[in-house]
């Protein structure tokens, strides 16, 4: 036994602890879920082994030399779950989500992978003593161990050599060391504890409970003089039988274990599940109900006095933004009202001058004028000198037979044949003009006026005063050629 | 389903009595929420995981809370307390994160 130890020395520790996972996980799958049934079986198997074991060690206590090595090894170990105290649960769970392969599988060759990042941590512990580190779990182990391991299942995991060593190795370290983090922490432990609860029972021969409760110095030191040796002989016979079980189980617990949970039951574990879960669901409620609330006053003194400066602030910057936009608008529309006025005389003034000039039809009130000429002929003489009887009147548009007279109107021709602009009018003569007809009619019947003189050519005439008549013939008026307007004068 | 039910009854309460929360515990309520949310994927973890335990899930629920909240506290007696509170939330969701992988892994095995 002990050669084979020897020989063996660092290959060991890996299929003993390793197995160690698997076997106790169900252990404690069982104990913890349902608390009574199995709990005996493991306790019997890790006793029997331990009788062994302390046989074993009785025969190999001389070598305890190394195994206090090791003792003083996990020192350090325990401290760090201590030390980290505060960031060991972060790491903790870094370390789990890394490792979670190996939770479900932890017999798979998933260990090879973690062999890594694990043996980091291997050597800064275990380095300085790394030959004596090994031995001890390797001397007991394959003494009891390898035989069974190699009729068992694990063969192959035995000639995994050095990697299979170096992972195993790894394994224990940071498992021993997240464990009682991982434990406490969250209540939901990881591998490790798994681990750690079983290498617990056998020197205390307690309830995996025990190691959860005391995992530093329960599960590190006391294992390790006496235990140490024993967990990894004991370790043994578990992993032949459980080893090939666990990952099949593992593969389809996951929803036999959640079946299990979700079927109603009346245990302590289930309705102080119940209770927190309404806690934390009517506290979720609330909270979400608050939120959606008013936002603003579950705020901090600081976040509020924030909101209000940048609001504040905010609303200046509105504000100038408005006077601003004011005054842009004041002077638009002042500025659209000047050139409004502008185009209203502009429009006004072209009215006017169409009008005076003939361009435009116009209407309004005035008087229509008719000659006749039923015994004689009218001359261009007098048709000239009622036109400029209409003009001293105030008629501001007149119409004659169809065609506007403007200023520039001229009357030619002959009695009986008068021309107007080179057209020749024809009796009776129509005058329409736009003035007051109040003033227009009178001053054409003054005697010796107007309209006496068409009776001294032989002709008659009538005017009829009208509320409305309307000029509409329109005359070109061509551009000035020769005159152009006379810049406005500054002074 | 014990669970399940506590959850719903906790809502329903929630939802029928209305109640107000106290301006004082208003900062750290949320706070509160996520360290428990924390703690419940943790508990079922741990079930998942086959180690379930009673008095750990009761004693990590409460620690969680109590421990989220009294940080969030310090942080405001300190002046910092809105980035406290966001750190607490960034560790507490990175915990539910990777519990949550965890449990995918228990029930998918991906």
């Amino acid at each position: 036994m002990t050669v084979d130890g020897s020989q063996r020395d660092g290959h060991a520790p890996g299929p003993p602890d390793e197995p160690d996972e698997v076997a106790p996980r169900d252990d404690v799958d069982d104990l913890l879920e349902d608390p009574g049934v199995p709990a005996s079986a493991p306790a019997g198997d890790h006793e029997q082994h331990s009788d062994d074991a302390e046989t074993d060690l009785a025969a190999q206590h001389e070598l305890t030399a190394e195994t206090r090595a090791i003792t003083v090894v996990p020192a350090p170990r325990s401290v760090d779950p201590a030390d980290d105290g505060v960031l060991a649960p972060d790491e903790a769970h870094v370390l789990d989500e890394t490792l979670a392969p190996d939770a479900t599988h932890v017999p798979d060759e998933p260990h090879v992978l973690d062999g890594p990042h694990l043996p980091d941590e291997l050597h800064d512990a275990d380095e300085p003593e790394p030959a004596p580190a090994a031995p001890p779990f390797g001397r007991d182990a394959p003494t009891d161990v390898l035989p069974p391991v190699d009729l068992g299942p694990e063969p192959a995991r035995g000639s995994l050599d050095d990697e299979a060593v170096l992972t195993s190795h790894a394994l224990p370290d940071p498992l021993v060391d997240d464990v009682p983090l991982d434990q406490h922490d969250d209540g939901a432990a990881a591998p490790g504890p798994v681990f750690f609860t079983d290498v617990d029972p056998e020197p205390s021969t307690g309830t995996p409970r025990e190691a959860l409760d005391a995992p530093g110095p329960a599960g590190e030191v006391t294992p390790e003089p006496d235990g140490a040796p024993t967990s990894a002989p004991e370790a043994v016979p578990a992993p032949t039988a459980p080893a090939p079980t666990a990952p099949a189980e593992g593969e389809t617990n996951g929803w036999v274990v959640l079946g299990r949970a979700l079927r109603p039951r009346l245990t302590r574990a289930q309705l102080l599940a119940a209770v927190l879960c309404a806690v934390l669901g009517f506290a979720l409620v609330v909270q979400v109900r608050q939120t959606g609330g008013a936002s603003l006053e579950g705020m901090r003194q600081a976040d509020l006095v924030r909101i209000l400066d940048e609001t504040t602030t905010r609303g200046d910057a509105l504000a100038r933004e408005a006077a601003d936009l004011q005054r842009e608008r004041d002077g638009l529309v002042s500025g659209s009202d000047t050139r409004q006025a502008a185009i209203d005389a502009a429009e006004r003034n072209a009215a006017t001058q169409g009008i005076l000039t003939g361009r435009l039809p116009a209407e309004g009130p005035g008087v229509t004028v008719t000659l006749t000429e039923p015994d004689g002929a009218i001359k261009p003489a007098t048709m000239l000198n009622l036109l400029e009887e209409l003009r001293n009147a105030g008629a501001e548009a007149i119409e004659l037979n169809g065609q506007r007279i403007t200023a520039s109107s001229a009357f030619t021709g002959t009695a009986g044949a008068v021309e107007v602009d080179g057209v020749t009018l024809h009796a009776p003569y129509q005058w329409i003009a736009i003035g007051d007809p109040d003033i227009i009619g009178p001053a054409l019947k003054i005697p010796g006026g107007a309209l006496a003189q068409v009776r001294n050519n032989g002709g008659h005439g009538t005017v009829d005063a009208q509320d409305l008549v309307q000029v509409t013939a329109v005359r070109a008026v061509p551009d000035p050629v020769y005159a152009t307007p006379v810049p406005p004068q500054t002074d | 389903m014990i669970a399940v039910i506590g959850l719903v009854v906790g809502v329903v309460a929630g939802l029928l009595l209305q109640p107000t929360v106290p301006v004082e515990l208003q900062p750290y309520l949320p706070i509160a929420v996520v360290a428990a949310l924390d703690a419940l994927f943790g508990g079922l973890r741990a079930m998942l995981d086959g180690i379930f335990d009673d008095r750990v899930f009761l004693t990590s629920f409460l620690s969680n809370v109590v421990v989220a909240a009294l940080i969030v506290f310090l942080g405001d007696q300190l002046g910092v307390g809105t980035q406290l509170s966001t750190a607490v939330v960034v560790v507490l969701g990175i915990r539910i994160f990777s519990n949550a992988a965890s449990i995918r892994r228990h029930l998918f095995k991906a």
